[in-house]
C-alpha cells in the first residue's frame, strides 16, 4: 500500500515526545502529548475489565480571589450538567446509567479533576462523554440556580462538624489576606450568587488542553488510547498562553507575630479537645528537596517507636498525635494534629513544645528509623497502586502540585535524604519559626481547665 | 460533585469472572475462604462470629479493645517495640475492629513479605503478651474515639437510630463502646474475654492475595489449628423495624435525617433483589431531591446490612428544609409502589452494578471485607452467586420485593427541632403492586 507522504509528519506531531524523561517511570505507564498541549497518560492494568477516564485541570482555590472563592468547586459541579451534546442534567444522569458509569469529581487547592469508571469496551463512549462535558458546558441559568444551594449544602455539612470552626480559623490565620487561595469550599454568599458569566470567565482562563492532562487507566492498550484521544480531543483549541503568567497566584505573606496567631475556640458540640498547629512549609517551586525531606521526617515521627510517639502517646500526654506535610506548589503546610489526654491536659502542651524543640537534635531519631521511614514511604506507594481507579488520582495530584517526573523519581530521591537534611528542614521551617495554633474546646472543658490563653499552656 | 455511592455490597450482572478463583477449605476444623488474585498485596481477615451477642452492656467495646491489645502489644517471644519496628519495615499492618455481627483481626502485607507477616500475625493471635501499656493506650484512644463519634452528626445520627430501633436487644449495644463502659474495663477483663473468645467454632478466615493454596493450608495447620473448639457462636438478638419518630435537638448548619424500613435478609432469595431495588431508589432520590429540587447535597437510599439479623432499607438526607424533603422522599417511594421501576432502569442498573463489582475486585482488602460480610450474612458464596442472580433479575421481581418490604419507616432526626413536627415524618403507602400483575410503565 502506498503511504501518504503527509502521514508521517502528522504522526510525529500527534505523538510528540512527552516531557517526562524519568527512567523510574513504571513500565505500565505510557505518556504522550497532543499538538494542542493536552498531556496524555495511560496506565495499563488488565486485572479487571474496566477503564477509568480522568481529566485534571490546573484550577482550584489557588486561582480564586475573594470574589471567586468557592467557584472552582461550583464549576466542577456544573461539569456534570448540560452541555452541547446532552441537554440537561437529567439526561446527563440517564447517560451515566446507560453506560454503567461510576463518576465523581474533586476540587482542591491546586487541582480540579473529573473521572468516570466504566466497562473498558465502552472506552470510546467514555472519551466522547468526557469531551462533551469538559469542552462544551452550557452553564444554563436554571441549572445553576438549582446547583448553588446544593453546593452550599455540601459546605453546611462540613460546618456541622465542630472541628470545622477550628480548621477554618486556623486557615484564616495561616493564609491571611490570601485565605481564599487555600479554601476550596469557598464563601456562602459567593456560592449562592454565582452566575453563568462567572463560570464562563473561569472556563476562558483555565479550561484548555495545554492546562490539562487526560489520564486513562485500566484494561486498555496505550497505542489505541493515544490514537482515540487524538481523534476526540485533537481539535480542542489550545489557549496559547500560560494562565499563571497572565493571572499570577499571589505569594503568601510569611507568618508574623506570635500571640495573635494562637487562639482557643469554643464549640458546644465538641466532645474532646483538639489542637492544630501549622507552619508554612516548603513548596515544589522553591525548595523541592525540602518537600521530600518533609515526607521522610513525617514518616519517622509516625513510627510507634519514634521519640515523638513514645514521649507523647506512650507517656500519656496525648491520645493521638501526628505531623504531616502537604506537598504543594504554593506553600505546603506542615501540620501537627494532637488530641491532648484529658488526664494530663495542661502538661500535654509543654510536652509537645519540648518535642518540637528537640526535632533537630542529633539523636532525635535513629538511623534505623530514618531507613524505616524511606521503606514505609516506598511501600505505601505499592499499596496505592493496588486499586488503579484510585491510583490515577494520585498521579494527577502530583502532576498538578509538582510534576510527574517528581513523582516517578520520588522514591529514588527520598532515599538520598540524610540526617543533616532533616535538621536543616526543621530549622528552616519549624523550630523557632512562626506558627498558627488553635485549640478546640467545649464550654465545659474550658471551664474545667480554665483555659483562655493558649500560649500560657505552652509556657 | 461527589460520587453516586451505592450503599451495597458488591453485585454484578454478566459473566461470573471471579467465581472460579475462590475456594472454601476446611483446615483442621477451621473454615478458610481463599481467593487467589494477581496483585502484590495480600489481606487476611480472621473473623469471629457473634458481635453484639458476645458482650454484655457493661462490656460494650471490650471485644475490639481485647483484639487490638492482643495484636499490637507484642507476643510472648517478641516484645511490643520489636514487633512494631519489624512490621513497619515490612510494610505490614495489623488492625482489628468490631461490627454488630462479627469482629475481625486483619493483616495486610505485600506478597513478597507474606511468610514473615503471617508468622508475626499468627504469633500475635495465638500468643499475645496482652501488654498493660498497650491496653491503657488503646482504651484511652477508644474513649476519645467514642466521644468524637458523638460530636460528628452523621455518626451520632446512626447511634441514635440504632438505640431507638433495637432497644432491649443485642443490637442496642455499641460494639465499639461508650465512654462510660470503656473507662471501667480492665486488662484482666480483656485477657479473660480474649481467652474464651477464640475458638474454631466461632472463627473463619478470609484470605485474598496472589498466594498458594497449599501454603495457606500448611500455615493454618501449623498455627491456628492449635486453637480450641470453643463455644458455638450466638446470633445477636434483634427487633423488627416499627414505624416511629425520634427527634434530637442540636444546633447545626444543616439537619440530618435517617429512616430505616424493613428489608429481607441478605442470604434470602429476596435479599439481593431488594438491594438492587434500593440502589435504583438511590438514583431516583438523587434526581428528584438533589437535581430537580435542590433540597440536599446528599440524599441517599440503600440496603443497610450493618445489622445482619435485621437488615434495613435505609433512607437518608441532610437538608435545611426537612419538612419538604420528608414529603418528597416518601412520595418517591409511593410512586414506585404505584407505578413500579421502569424496565430500562433495571437494565441500566445491571450495568452500573457490574462496574461497582469490578471496582471492588481491584483491592485485596475490599474483597476480603465483602466476603467476610457475606459469610457473616449466610455464606461467602453470595459474592460469586450474585453475578448470576442479578444478571437474571426481572422488573416484576424487583417491583415485588420493593412493594413487599418497604412499608414502615422508623425515622431519626438530628438538628433544629423547631424545623419539624412529628407529622412531617411520613409513612409509605401500603404495597399496591401485586406480585402477578405488575403494571408496565411507559418508557
Amino acid at each position: 500500500m502506498k503511504k501518504s507522504p503527509l502521514l508521517f509528519p502528522l504522526l510525529v506531531l500527534a505523538f510528540s515526545a512527552s516531557a517526562q524523561k524519568s527512567p523510574n517511570k513504571p513500565a505500565n505507564i505510557f505518556m504522550s502529548k497532543l499538538p494542542n498541549g493536552l498531556e496524555l497518560l495511560v496506565l495499563e492494568d488488565h486485572s479487571v475489565p474496566l477503564v477509568t477516564i480522568e481529566m485534571a485541570v490546573r484550577n482550584g482555590s489557588y486561582t480564586e480571589d475573594n470574589e471567586y472563592n468557592g467557584l472552582s468547586h461550583l464549576y466542577e459541579h456544573m461539569f456534570f450538567k448540560a452541555n452541547k451534546d446532552i441537554p440537561s442534567q437529567e439526561k446527563y444522569l440517564e447517560r451515566v446509567q446507560e453506560l454503567g458509569i461510576s463518576f465523581n469529581g474533586t476540587t482542591s487547592q491546586e487541582r480540579v479533576n473529573y473521572f468516570f469508571t466504566l466497562g473498558s469496551k465502552d472506552l470510546d463512549n467514555g472519551l466522547r462523554f468526557m469531551n462533551s462535558a469538559i469542552r462544551y458546558p452550557l452553564f444554563l441559568q436554571e441549572e445553576m440556580k438549582k446547583e448553588n444551594p446544593v453546593v452550599d449544602g455540601e459546605f453546611q455539612r462540613a460546618e456541622s462538624n465542630p472541628a470545622w470552626a477550628l480548621f477554618d480559623k486556623v486557615n484564616h490565620k495561616t493564609w491571611g489576606a490570601h485565605y481564599s487561595r487555600k479554601n476550596p469550599i469557598g464563601d456562602h454568599d459567593i456560592i449562592l450568587t454565582a452566575t453563568p458569566e462567572k463560570m464562563r470567565i473561569i472556563k476562558d482562563k483555565y479550561y484548555y488542553p495545554d492546562n490539562s492532562i487526560l489520564l486513562i487507566a485500566g484494561d486498555v492498550k496505550h497505542e489505541d488510547v493515544f490514537r482515540r484521544a487524538r481523534e476526540v480531543f485533537g481539535d480542542w483549541k489550545a489557549a496559547g498562553f500560560d494562565p499563571f503568567q497572565r493571572w499570577p497566584i499571589p505569594e503568601f505573606e510569611t507568618l508574623k507575630g506570635k500571640d495573635s496567631l494562637h487562639f482557643v475556640t469554643i464549640s458546644p458540640n465538641a466532645k474532646v479537645p483538639i489542637l492544630l498547629q501549622v507552619w508554612h512549609g516548603p513548596d515544589t517551586r522553591n525548595d523541592i528537596k525540602a518537600t521530600l525531606v518533609a515526607d521522610v521526617f513525617s514518616y519517622i515521627l509516625s513510627q510507634k517507636n519514634s521519640r515523638f510517639q513514645k514521649n507523647l502517646i506512650d507517656s500519656g500526654y496525648a491520645l493521638n498525635v501526628g505531623i504531616s506535610y502537604q506537598t504543594a506548589k504554593f506553600v505546603g503546610p506542615i501540620q501537627v494534629f494532637c488530641v491532648p489526654n484529658p488526664a494530663k491536659f495542661k502538661e500535654s502542651f509543654k510536652a509537645l513544645a519540648r518535642e518540637i524543640a528537640q526535632f533537630d537534635s542529633d539523636d532525635y531519631f535513629t538511623d534505623e528509623q530514618l531507613e524505616t521511614s524511606k521503606i514505609k514511604l516506598a511501600n505505601s506507594e505499592k499499596f496505592n497502586m493496588e486499586a488503579t481507579t484510585d491510583y490515577i488520582h494520585s498521579l494527577s495530584f502530583w502532576w498538578a502540585s509538582a510534576t510527574l517526573d517528581y513523582y516517578f523519581d520520588y522514591i529514588a530521591e527520598l532515599n538520598k535524604v540524610t540526617r543533616k537534611d532533616i535538621q536543616d528542614y526543621v530549622r528552616k521551617y519549624i523550630k523557632n519559626q512562626p506558627s498558627v495554633a488553635g485549640l478546640l474546646l467545649s464550654p465545659d472543658m474550658q471551664k474545667e481547665w480554665n483555659v483562655t490563653d493558649l500560649d500560657a499552656l505552652y509556657r | 460533585m461527589k460520587r453516586i455511592i451505592y450503599i451495597i455490597l458488591c453485585v454484578c450482572g454478566g459473566t461470573p469472572l471471579f467465581a472460579q478463583t475462590t475456594k472454601e477449605l476446611q483446615v483442621d476444623g477451621i473454615k478458610v475462604i481463599f481467593k487467589k488474585t494477581e496483585k502484590s498485596v495480600a489481606t487476611v481477615n480472621l473473623c469471629i462470629r457473634g458481635g453484639a451477642a458476645n458482650i454484655t452492656e457493661a462490656q460494650q467495646g471490650l471485644e475490639p479493645l481485647a483484639l487490638r491489645t492482643a495484636l499490637n502489644g507484642g507476643t510472648a517471644s517478641v516484645n511490643k517495640d520489636a514487633l512494631s519496628a519489624e512490621l513497619e519495615k515490612l510494610g505490614t499492618e495489623f488492625s482489628a475492629g468490631a461490627k454488630n455481627d462479627f469482629t475481625f483481626m486483619t493483616m495486610t502485607c505485600l506478597r513478597d513479605n507474606w511468610d514473615r507477616s503471617w508468622a508475626l500475625f499468627s504469633d500475635a493471635v495465638l500468643h499475645p503478651a496482652m501488654d498493660e501499656g498497650e491496653f491503657k493506650l488503646e482504651r484511652d484512644r477508644m474513649v476519645s474515639g467514642a466521644k468524637q463519634l458523638e460530636a460528628d452528626p452523621d455518626q451520632y445520627l446512626r447511634i441514635l437510630a440504632a438505640q431507638q430501633l433495637f432497644a432491649g436487644t443485642d443490637y442496642a449495644k455499641r460494639v465499639n463502646g461508650v465512654p462510660e463502659t470503656l473507662e471501667k474495663l480492665t486488662l484482666a477483663d480483656a485477657k479473660d474475654f480474649y481467652k474464651k473468645l477464640l475458638g474454631k467454632q466461632r472463627i473463619y478466615l478470609v484470605v485474598v492475595g496472589n498466594l498458594d493454596e497449599k501454603d495457606i493450608v500448611s500455615k493454618v495447620k501449623s498455627t491456628l489449628a492449635a486453637l480450641p473448639s470453643g463455644e458455638a457462636p450466638r446470633k445477636p438478638t434483634a427487633a423488627a423495624i416499627k414505624p416511629g419518630v425520634n427527634v434530637s435537638d442540636r444546633q447545626l448548619a444543616t439537619n440530618y435525617i435517617i429512616g430505616f424500613g424493613n428489608a429481607p435478609k441478605y442470604y434470602s432469595p429476596d435479599g439481593p433483589l431488594f438491594q438492587f431495588a434500593m440502589s435504583i431508589l438511590y438514583d431516583r432520590y438523587f434526581v428528584e431531591l438533589r437535581t430537580k429540587r435542590s433540597l440536599s447535597y446528599a440524599p441517599a437510599a440503600g440496603y443497610n446490612n450493618a445489622f445482619i439479623e435485621t437488615p434495613a432499607a435505609q433512607l437518608y438526607i441532610t437538608t435545611v428544609d426537612p419538612k419538604q424533603s420528608l414529603e418528597v422522599m416518601t412520595a418517591i417511594i409511593n410512586d414506585v409502589k404505584e407505578n413500579g421501576f421502569k424496565p430500562k432502569e433495571i437494565e441500566n442498573k445491571k450495568k452500573s452494578y457490574l462496574t461497582n463489582y469490578y471496582m471492588t475486585n481491584q483491592s485485596s482488602g475490599a474483597q476480603a471485607n465483602v466476603m467476610s460480610t457475606c459469610e457473616a450474612s449466610g455464606n461467602w458464596r453470595i459474592f460469586d452467586e450474585i453475578n448470576t442472580r442479578i444478571g437474571q433479575v426481572k422488573t416484576e421481581d424487583v417491583n415485588r420485593v420493593f412493594g413487599n418490604y418497604l412499608n414502615e419507616v422508623q425515622w431519626t432526626y438530628l438538628g433544629n427541632k423547631d424545623k419539624v413536627a412529628e407529622s412531617d415524618f411520613k409513612q409509605p403507602a401500603p404495597a399496591k403492586l401485586p406480585a402477578s400483575n405488575v403494571k408496565k410503565p411507559k418508557d
